[in-house]
């Protein structure tokens, strides 16, 4: 008996295994997808100038990447530089840093091209590890990118050290059958009449709390992130100081009076919960670049037609994440003009910027693509038919948009402003969370002052 | 009075029964849910709790197997099967040898392994990769095999049990009999030794079926990745597609669950053995 369990319990393991290593066999192909861009998409696509075609330079260079992002977004690169092989390998998105941080200090083999994703730009581009891109060899134009984007690809010396793929000015969504039955209106102009303040958010957000039903945002986080681009207008370290009495103080003070008024939603960021939300038809806001469009509305909520507005944010719009890609010192000296020419064309050309919209639904920050007709964009069904690409362009041209300040401290700000957080949530005042806020700040930063 | 008796037997056996499957139950349930919610596509997951399988399955593993994931698993399960064997291997030996050969310097070896066990993994990372990228094994599967093989932990484990375990007389007869030493061990050692090797061999297996870190750092081909990094990256790859996640996690915990349904026993047996001095 004790025998025919055992052999029972090692077939249905062969089974089981067995199962898996057929699975593997009928998606070979598809698994070769991080190796090279997919045959299919290489192929598809419109005529190449010829002239555009670049045959001299040829290797193989390595990305480290987190999903699929490049290997869809630079799908026609291959067309353009027929000899350049780009070998994608995928690094969960959580250990990226740690990896890149372990490869610097031990010496070992880089890749040609990093991501750097924006919570670690700060970081990362004040790290005196990367090649200069505005300088000789690379010389980098900075006419050709957007304005907006080259506060994010610079270290505190005002040197370019990697380029910001993604368009990422966020505008704020709505949800419009909520608009309507809160505020009286879904038209995103009369939104913004509305909403011209954000003292406005607050008033109106007691008649969403004493409903019951709904919330203005998903959750704390959310508020936090809809709002603190929008008070981000100074560094938050100066001369050594912490400067973060205008911006998180006040971002604080917002947060604590829409979690008195039972405004903000149970569904931590990032969260299988918070996923849900979207479709969930009770939730009003969300800060919403591009990015977060393609990747997290329309996946987690693909049965809706015409729920969604877009408007500006009170005081222009802000960026909103971003990943930028880099060349580290210690890659191989011969790869480096090939990363560079594969970083170029994706960021800072107009066929880079072609195919990464077209993959994505998101411009680039090169500037000449925006005076073509690539981003006039479309009706969208999902915002019921509102032109969205041509409404976050404008947010991006507005002049009172900013770009996120990022410094070497970002990552221990980031630390003690998630607990900061969940004490909001928990019903603390902004005072207490923005003391507890410094006291974090300033005892991992031992070289900062209050 | 039987009457009585019986009844009185009937009521606690009748409470025990119930303690017991509300017990069983509430630890089967995680299980349970995990397998059941890899049935399901991600936008029901949240619209009640799901206590019978969906129709999903089929559509959640095709999405699962373009991240490679089959790959993933071949490589954990040669990565851990392997690490297993050599661990017991190296182990066993030095274990036995520090417990059982009398020479200079014993007890400060014995320590010195010790002190291993006291050092966080992730403090000697950084030395450990310099180290591999010195000997040329980075980027391969060799350092998730190779260096755990070494662990003070089985060597601390096999000493500990061999002392107590294996009488010095019969390997002085063994001796006596004309019996070389490497003999003694395999033959009359490593049989004594038996239920130890087999919980050093399933923790070992577990350890490294669950090592996440190290393969982390010396990894970067996508072709070697092992299982926790490849349900990391579903994680990243499918951050909305919360269904084929769920049925990675499942996949993933299969062989450990078959291998302690197995080896329960023995596991529990050479605990027990290790742990009582006698």
């Amino acid at each position: 008996m004790k025998i025919s369990k055992k052999v029972l319990a090692l077939m249905l393991a062969c089974l089981l295994v067995f199962g898996a290593l057929v699975g593997c066999a009928d998606n070979g192909g598809a698994s070769s997808a991080a190796g090279t861009p997919p045959a299919g998409s290489v192929a598809a696509g419109g005529d190449v100038d010829d002239s555009l075609v670049n045959t001299e330079l040829s290797g193989e260079i390595t990305q480290w990447v987190w999903g699929d992002y490049e290997i869809r977004g630079a799908v026609d690169f291959n067309k353009y530089y027929p000899n350049i092989k780009v070998n994608y390998v995928s690094v969960p998105s959580d250990e990226y840093e740690q990896k890149i941080l372990t490869a610097l200090a031990t010496g070992t083999d880089l890749p040609d091209v990093v991501n750097i994703e924006s919570a670690a730009r700060g970081q990362f581009n004040n790290m005196d590890v990367w090649e200069r891109l505005d300088a000789a060899p690379y010389n980098l134009d900075t006419s050709k990118v957007l304005p907006i984007g080259i506060p994010l690809m610079s270290n505190e010396k005002g040197e370019i050290v990697c380029v910001q793929v993604d368009n990422c000015v966020a505008g704020y969504a709505y949800d419009r059958e909520l608009a309507i039955k809160y505020f009286g209106t879904d038209d995103p102009a009369e939104m913004e009449k509305i909403f011209s303040d954000l003292d406005s958010f607050v008033e109106k957000s007691k008649a969403v709390g004493e409903a019951g039903e709904d919330y203005m945002f998903a959750s704390v986080d959310d508020a936090y992130s809809a709002v603190s681009g929008l008070y981000q207008k100074d560094p938050v370290v100066v001369d050594g100081k912490l400067n973060t009495d205008k911006s998180v103080l006040p971002t604080y003070e917002f947060i604590e009076k829409l979690v008195a008024n039972k405004a903000v939603g149970p569904y931590v960021e990032w969260t299988p919960a918070w996923y849900t939300s979207f479709a969930s038809n009770n939730i009003i806001f969300y800060r919403a670049p591009a990015w977060f469009i393609s990747f997290m509305m329309k996946p987690n909520d693909p049965d809706s037609v015409g729920k969604w507005g877009m408007m500006t944010p009170p005081g222009g719009g802000f960026n909103a994440g971003g990943t930028a890609y880099a060349i580290p010192k210690g890659a191989k000296e011969e790869n480096k003009e090939l990363a560079w020419a594969y970083i170029q064309w994706l960021t800072l050309s107009q066929e880079g910027a072609e195919s990464f919209y077209n993959a994505h639904a998101t411009s680039t920050l090169y500037a000449p693509a925006y005076d073509t007709d690539l981003y006039k964009g479309e009706p969208d069904p999902f915002f019921k038919e509102q032109n969205v690409t041509e409404k976050l362009n404008e947010i991006a041209a507005d002049p009172r948009t900013t770009a996120s300040i990022m410094t070497a401290y970002d990552f221990v700000m980031k630390n003690a402003n998630a607990q900061a957080l969940r004490d909001l949530e928990a019903g603390m005042s902004a005072q207490q969370a923005y003391a507890k806020f410094k006291t974090e700040v300033l005892a991992a930063a031992t070289d900062l002052s209050e | 009075m039987k009457i009585k008796a019986r009844r009185k037997i009937h009521w606690q056996t009748v409470v025990l029964m119930v303690v017991m499957v509300v017990a069983s139950l509430v630890a089967i349930a995680p299980f349970w849910f995990m397998l059941n919610m890899g049935t399901y596509k991600a936008n029901e997951l949240y619209t009640g709790i799901k206590l019978i399988p969906s129709n999903y399955l089929a559509q959640n593993f095709k999405s699962l197997m373009t991240i490679n994931f089959s790959r993933y698993y071949v490589n954990s399960l040669l990565v851990s099967t392997l690490c297993a064997g050599l661990t017991v291997l190296v182990c066993s030996m030095c274990g036995y040898a520090l417990s059982k050969y009398k020479f200079k310097g014993r007890k400060a070896m014995g320590n010195v392994v010790m002190l291993t066990m006291m050092v966080p993994t992730q403090l000697s990372l950084v030395g450990f990769v310099i180290e591999m990228n010195k000997i040329g094994w980075l980027n391969s599967l060799l350092p998730l095999i190779i260096p755990p093989a070494a662990s003070a932990f089985g060597v601390f484990w096999i000493r500990q049990y061999t002392r107590d375990c294996i009488p010095d007389s019969v390997i002085e007869s063994a001796r006596l009999d004309g019996c070389g030493e490497f003999r003694i061990f395999v033959q009359i050692g490593l049989p004594f030794m038996g239920p130890a090797c087999m919980t050093l061999a399933l923790l070992s297996f577990l350890w490294s079926w669950n090592s996440f870190v190290t393969p982390m750092i010396v990894l970067t081909n996508e072709k070697l990745y092992t299982v926790p990094l490849g349900i990391r990256q579903l994680a990243t790859q499918f951050r909305t597609d919360i269904g084929a996640q769920i049925l990675g996690l499942s996949l993933a915990t299969i062989p450990m669950l078959l291998l302690f349904a197995l080896f329960s026993k023995n596991l529990i047996s050479g605990l027990a053995s290790a742990a009582v001095k006698e």
